[in-house]
């Protein structure tokens, strides 16, 4: 899986190029550096790939690895939605006032508290799937 | 002297006689291979999934295309873009919602604005420097017979050079969406001869005080 | 190795709110941004509709500038970029064998931004002064709070934030989807065309959207009294900001539906892509040079260094020749029925080649010059963006609606749809082209009559409405369609590719048995060698 990482390091490298090229003709700074930063991060992302590689096991796998052989697919999530809508109800608040951005916080905080709960579920699930 | 006019004919008939070709190429291309193979009983389609050193010599070719495209886009940008060191006329343009400001050497100013468009006068053959720039929002100056135009920001100056090689009345327009009244925010250029335009000064001069 | 799902019964509303499955998912964004497809073009019918005479007749300046805004608005942020990451969310998974997204809920947060961001975008429409109007790009002085001031134009910025945050946590789910849950087997250079156009795509997103947030953010503030920008610099600063977003963006809304087309072609004509590797680096180029050009929106304006961006512009046009040479090379010597998704997909290759043969046009700084901020340019990108990408969105819908909804539509129909869409799209478009040479600006609410552009104004109009009707013709395809009891199967079309290897349409781990993958359309190889079905029921085999 590592190699998969390799076409986004070409295209990191693809914008490397661009890079310097504006560094060399630009008068403007802030455009090497738009371009610089969108390089960086993508080769940070590949470099993320490489670290953290991690395959699905295929079918010869999964008998020396039984307890991957059952995975955990949410079919619903509430508490996404309710994340979702938070971030939205605080944005919202910077034009409608305050008391926006602290009932978002207040939604943000049952939503992700939503989600930690249907996680556990998730992995509770799992365990007993696996048994 | 440069002719903006010229320069943009000049490029435009390299540009677009080679778009519509390779558009038509491809289009028949195109129909060829829809026409030709379309599914018969007994039709196996190839099998053939590449065939890479036709395709990179394409993409040479296609390298060649832009190069080609690039220098004669790179000479005539020299020639639109350089900017005189003696004009024959210094031209201060101050752009507005939604008028445009002519101001001239002599102290003479047209305006012509949004409720009343009004028509400004420069010389024939001669060099003509634009000082451009703006009081509030970004416009931008555009002469369509001149195939040129330059944006007018608040805080600077652009600079953009005209000439107007043949006599006549051109329109002119705002082409950066300014507000309310960006669509009326047009103008009147009449070039005329140098010593028709100066007595025109003059009188301009003396009118706007 | 199978996998098994607890199935959970939940009414189905539920499904709309809170579904992490990307099918359901991906079936939520692409109606939500159908929805917006068609308030968006109502608002183009009401721009036409005045357009058409020289004079004001149906609005007022002030509403004018909120329709082309919002028209713009709403057709970029909230139609054709959430339909390009709509089709990945449904069709990635499915094509790389997997039995879902990477973090279906990050993606559900990003469905929720999305919707909040439209809405909030759209109740611009509710306040006193009226929703954005500073047009799409928002320039800066005219957005300042001076300038355009009121709630609405507020609430536009705030809007814009919001859904792009939705598209950023969409893209990151594609990503991380299409580098981790590839099936045994599937390299990356044995990924379908289509979900190639959206790696590449999700790399935009991730690289180039942040941007938008950060300069809409600023622009917020800017309203808000703090000064951000200032002066010639600040508004080139602006810009530079906003187009390093802006173009990224005209290229996350084409290669998807670049994708959908190659497939489409390469399936109905019985072979796999023609020239695959070769695609495969060439989107590596294409998407990075997208990321490099963006200043050519900024030619006039005398803050940027023309030249440079005159090289990379022009450049796009090898990778570009690169997909042309592939699609021609798949159509000739291959055995081609001519199906709806066909049909659109070599529209979407001729009339893209319109917009795309203008933007090497535009490309070059002397001939922007005259073309820039015209009708010319107008031209250009709705060559590209509808006369093109939307023509490959509807290549992609005809060929895997019977997947996702175990139906296919009708031939017949689509034919019609084809046809009048082709006729609506060239007569509304075509004319900007010498409408623009003649000096014709956008966003002019209205235009003397001296300058004889009212006959193209109004087989223009003319044209807008024969669209529209093509859309209905379309929607009267969908619902027809939907009532139909003739199943279409798990492969009606002879598919190369694993989506069409499980049921239509799937269950919801998508793959009871995932088949061998041995190159980039691998059903097409296990059918050369006998050993899977051609167009029959297949058998369920157990898990």
């Amino acid at each position: 899986m590592r190699r998969a990482a390799i076409p986004l390091l070409a295209w990191a490298v693809l914008l490397t190029c661009s890079a310097v090229g504006l560094w060399i003709y630009s008068h403007s700074w802030l455009n090497a550096t738009l371009i610089s930063a969108a390089a960086a991060l993508t080769y940070l992302i590949a470099l993320g790939f490489v670290i953290r590689h991690r395959r699905m096991p295929d079918a010869s796998e999964a008998r020396a690895h039984p307890e991957l052989s059952v995975r955990a697919l949410p079919d619903l999530s509430f508490g996404s939605a309710l994340i979702g809508i938070a971030i939205a109800t605080m944005i919202f608040g910077a034009e409608f006032g305050l008391f926006l951005v602290y009932i978002g916080l207040g939604l943000l905080l049952f939503g992700v508290a939503r989600l930690i709960f249907e996680l556990r579920a998730e992995r509770r699930a799992l365990e007993e799937a696996r048994r | 002297m440069v002719d903006t006019g010229h320069e943009y004919h000049h490029l435009f008939s390299i540009y677009v006689p080679i778009a519509v070709g390779v558009w038509l190429a491809i289009a028949l291309a195109t129909g060829y291979g829809l026409l030709r193979y379309r599914r018969r009983p007994g039709r196996v389609p190839s099998g053939r999934h590449e065939a890479q050193v036709p395709e990179l010599t394409y993409a040479a070719l296609l390298v060649g295309v832009a190069a080609m495209l690039l220098y004669f886009t790179f000479t005539t940008e020299s020639k639109v873009d350089a900017l005189p060191r003696k004009p024959g006329l210094v031209l201060h343009v101050t752009a507005g919602q939604w008028n445009w400001r002519f101001n001239y050497p002599n102290g003479a100013s047209v305006v012509s604005s949004s409720l009343h468009q009004r028509v400004m006068q420069v010389p024939t053959n001669t060099v003509i420097l634009v000082k451009l720039h703006s009081v509030d929002v970004v416009h931008s100056l555009w002469i369509p017979e001149r195939r040129i135009k330059k944006d007018a920001f608040p805080g600077a100056d652009n600079e953009l050079k005209l000439t107007f090689p043949k006599a006549g009345t051109f329109s002119g327009a705002c082409a950066e969406f300014c507000g309310l009244h960006h669509a009326e925010m047009r103008f009147g250029v009449k070039a005329v001869p140098r010593p028709q335009f100066d007595a025109w000064l003059r009188v301009q001069a003396g009118a706007s005080g | 190795m199978s996998t098994i799902a607890a199935r959970r019964r939940a009414p189905a509303w539920t499904s709309v709110i809170g579904a992490t499955d990307h099918k359901t998912l991906g079936r939520n964004l692409l109606i939500a941004a159908f929805a917006f497809f068609i308030a968006g073009g109502v608002l183009a019918l009401l721009m036409r509709l005045e357009l058409a005479a020289p004079g004001m007749q149906f609005v007022s300046h002030d509403t004018y500038s909120e329709l082309f805004t919002m028209h713009g608005s709403t057709m970029i942020y909230l139609f054709v970029t959430p339909l390009a990451l709509a089709l990945g969310v449904y069709l990635v998974p499915l094509q790389i064998g997997a039995a879902d997204i990477s973090a279906p809920r990050l993606a559900n947060v990003g469905f929720w931004l999305y919707i909040t961001g439209g809405l909030t975008l759209e109740s611009g429409f509710l306040t006193a002064q009226g929703p954005g109007k500073a047009g799409w790009f928002a320039t800066w002085p005219l957005s300042t709070s001076g300038a355009t001031p009121g709630t609405g134009m507020n609430l536009w910025v705030l809007g814009v934030i919001m859904s792009a945050l939705g598209m950023i946590a969409i893209g990151v789910c594609l990503l991380g989807t299409i580098m981790r849950r590839r099936a045994p087997g599937m390299t990356l250079l044995r990924m379908p065309p289509f979900t190639w156009t959206q790696l590449v795509t999700a790399l935009m997103v991730i690289g180039g959207f942040p941007v938008l947030v950060l300069v809409m953010t600023l622009l917020y503030l800017d309203r808000q009294g703090v000064h951000i920008f200032n002066g010639f610099e600040g508004a080139i600063d602006y810009q530079n900001l906003f187009w390093f977003y802006g173009h990224p963006v005209v290229y996350v809304m084409f290669f998807p539906f670049v994708g959908c087309a190659l497939e489409a072609i390469a399936t109905n004509t019985g072979r796999r892509l023609f020239g695959y590797r070769l695609f495969a680096l060439s989107l590596l180029l294409f998407t990075a040079l997208s990321m490099s050009v963006w200043a050519h929106h900024m030619y006039t304006t005398g803050g940027i260094t023309n030249r440079y961006f005159a090289f990379t512009s022009t450049a796009l046009l090898v990778p570009a020749g690169i997909e042309y040479f592939d699609m021609l090379g798949t159509l000739i010597g291959g055995s081609i029925i001519y199906r709806t998704s066909l049909l659109f997909g070599v529209t979407f290759f001729l009339q893209f080649l319109v917009g795309g043969a203008s933007g090497i046009f535009v490309a070059s700084p002397t001939l922007d010059y005259h073309a820039h901020d015209g009708y010319f340019v107008i031209a250009h990108f709705h060559y590209t963006l509808f006369a093109g990408s939307i023509f490959g969105f509807f290549a992609g819908v005809y060929h895997w609606f019977p997947k996702a909804f175990g139906v296919t539509l009708r031939e017949g129909l689509g034919k019609l749809h084809l046809v009048l869409l082709i006729i609506g799209t060239n007569m509304t478009f075509f004319p900007m082209f010498f409408l623009g040479q003649e000096g014709m600006p956008r966003r002019v609410a209205t235009y003397p009559r001296s300058t004889g552009w009212e006959t193209l104004n109004t087989v223009e109009t003319v044209g807008a409405f024969i669209i529209a009707l093509a859309i209905v013709v379309f929607l009267w395809n969908v619902v027809v369609s939907l009532r139909s009891h003739v199943a279409a199967g798990p492969d009606p079309w002879d598919g190369q590719s694993l989506e069409w290897a499980t049921s239509s349409p799937p269950p919801r781990h998508n793959f009871d048995v995932l088949p061998p993958v041995r190159s980039y359309a691998p059903l097409l190889d296990l059918k050369k060698a006998g050993e899977w079905p051609r167009r029959r029921e297949l058998e369920e085999t157990p898990a």
